[in-house]
């Protein structure tokens, strides 16, 4: 008969922070488990919007990442207890570990400082610069394809990177049934845009004068 | 609007700028336009190539055209890359892989002489 179980490797996470379930089977070999969420926290509460889904398992042994999601509402003190089951998301519970406390807030012990963007080309000529160096006061950042370095003071370590971004849409689809990411009142200027570019490919004009059929005046 | 909605939007407002000439586009060809038409009207939003010259936060039309796409992450070290380091304490952080724009950001370090504990609210 199949035993279920896995272990965390966090009991405690703040809001932008992971905990890392591995999970471990006898004689289930390789298939599909499936989780829930029993704690108080809802899907908002994580990165992915989820508050169940599927776990593969391969040779009896599967992982499941869980990411807070960095909110701006204060609650401090939410659950999360992943319960392992079969079959399906409505499936027989056959294993519930312990809690995961998910705080609103992460403790640091170090100090705040402010992020300058920095150059490839330039950095050379500021990273020892006494006054657009790092130092106590500020870090460099250099941007790459998909991670940033941040350099401090000599004398120093970076302990968290914290920032705001604009992120890419959601590609739309028809055949997906996925609509805009943008709020619903950008929804008729972004398909006046569609039907200006389609027009631009139509006549082979760059500059064509194109008057949307709704009041463009909320621009 | 819903995505079938957009559709026809697309369709009625194509046919009723260019009549019987315009071509009838397949449902991909119409994703296709409708993403480059969201991407360009993210990238005239952010700065200020539109017509009202503003650009992200510069008034309450344009906070809310841009804040469903507003995400905030607090990033540790990685663990995974490890070569190619500008100095010998420099830290790396993995961008989530929808990044596209930066718009605010600090950080926290550690150093021998002054550190203070801080609680970070989220």
């Amino acid at each position: 008969m199949p035993t279920y179980t896995y272990t965390k490797d966090k009991s405690v996470i703040g809001e932008g922070e992971t905990v890392t379930y591995s999970v471990v089977t006898t004689d289930f070999g390789t298939g599909t488990l499936y989780w829930t969420n029993s704690g108080t926290t809802v899907a908002a509460d994580f990165s992915d919007n989820l508050n169940s889904g599927s776990i593969a398992i391969t040779n009896n042994t599967g992982t499941l990442t869980r990411t807070a999601a960095v909110d701006l509402f204060s609650d401090t003190g939410e659950t999360l207890i992943v319960q392992l089951r079969t079959v399906s998301t409505s499936g027989t519970i056959v294993f519930e570990g312990s809690t995961v406390i998910v705080n609103d807030y992460i403790t640091i012990n170090g100090i705040e400082v402010e992020v300058r963007p920095a150059t490839h080309m330039q950095l050379e000529l500021i990273k020892n610069d006494p006054f657009k160096g790092p130092d106590k006061t500020k870090v460099l950042r250099l941007l790459y394809k998909n991670y940033v370095e941040i350099i401090p003071a000599s004398d120093c370590t970076v302990l968290k990177y914290v920032y705001r971004y604009i992120r890419t849409p959601t590609p739309v689809s028809l055949s997906g049934n996925v609509t805009f990411s943008l709020s619903q009142h950008t929804h008729q200027e972004i398909v006046d845009e569609a039907i200006k570019i389609a027009l631009e490919g139509i006549e082979g004009k760059r500059n064509q004068t194109f008057t949307p059929i709704i009041d463009n005046q909320k621009e | 609007m819903t995505i079938s909605e957009a559709h026809r939007a697309f369709r009625f407002g194509l046919d009723k700028m260019d009549g019987l000439n315009a071509p009838n586009f397949l449902p991909e060809e119409i994703d296709l336009l409708l993403n480059q038409a969201q991407e360009r009207f993210i990238k005239q939003r952010y700065d200020n190539t539109n017509i009202k010259r503003t650009g992200f936060e510069q008034d309450e039309k344009r906070t809310e055209d841009l804040k469903e796409i507003l995400e905030s992450k607090i990033l540790s070290p990685s663990t995974t890359i490890s070569s190619g380091r500008t100095a010998i304490n420099s830290a790396f952080f993995t961008l989530p892989s929808d990044n596209w724009f930066i718009i605010w950001e600090k950080a926290y370090i550690n150093c021998a002489t002054c550190n203070t504990t801080f609680t970070i609210s989220t």
